[in-house]
């Protein structure tokens, strides 16, 4: 079936995904380049693996699609807004920028 | 054969969910600061709605999928009670942190 084998691909994405995600928190130098690395994809292997559970309930009633399709919409819209705030918050805490960084605006407001 | 193929492809998947539980269980016992630990917790969140998704599918049962949606909304709201709770504590004057984000050989 070639329903499955998409299935099935998209599941492995997922997963591809995560762990990239993984990989780049542990060799990232600095809070920056590791919240720029999870937050992106953590959101593309969220998005894979509920178009694999879209593939698959396809057919099942009860506004299942309509619900999927309003937790993509909220996922693309906080996934953002959190990490936008916790890099705020680290910035102020005092978590500085690895050594490479050459351009800081927002050293300037402080 | 496809079937074959579709069971290396799920089994790759929770290889790689293991493997990275295993480093983000690492990041979350030494981030430097505690933001980093936020991140590692809302990337754990992330490995747990995907797995609950795939449990769905694996358990055919369309009823889980409530379970990863109300944990995508409460892990949201976790970050951002912890964003909050970083920001208030820099209030008071703390000493700077070490250079020690280059803390992985």
């Amino acid at each position: 079936m070639m329903n499955d084998f998409i299935i099935s691909f998209l599941i492995f994405l997922s997963g591809l995904f995560i762990f990239l995600a993984a990989l780049g928190l542990k060799r990232f130098p600095d809070l920056y380049c590791r919240m720029h690395a999870t937050c992106k994809a953590s959101t593309i292997a969220k998005f894979c693996s509920f178009g694999a559970a879209a593939i698959y309930f396809w057919n099942t009633g009860g506004g299942f699609l309509l619900k999927l399709i309003g937790a993509m919409v909220f996922l693309l819209l906080t996934v953002p807004v959190s990490a936008h705030l916790i890099a705020r918050a680290g910035y102020k805490r005092g978590a500085k920028p690895c050594p490479e960084t050459w351009h800081d605006d927002y050293a300037k407001t402080f | 054969m496809i079937e074959f193929i579709e069971t290396i492809f799920i089994n790759l998947f929770f290889l790689c969910l293991t493997v990275s539980l295993f480093i983000i269980l690492n990041r979350l016992r030494r981030g430097p600061s505690l933001a980093d630990r936020v991140i590692a917790a809302d990337l754990f969140t992330a490995l747990l709605i995907s797995a609950i998704a795939v449990g769905a599918i694996y358990l055919d049962e369309p009823a889980y999928f409530d379970i990863a949606l109300v944990l995508a909304v409460i892990g949201f709201l976790g970050t951002i009670v912890f964003a909050r709770f970083i920001d208030s504590q820099g209030q008071q004057p703390r000493p700077q942190q070490e250079e020690g984000s280059r803390d992985d050989e």
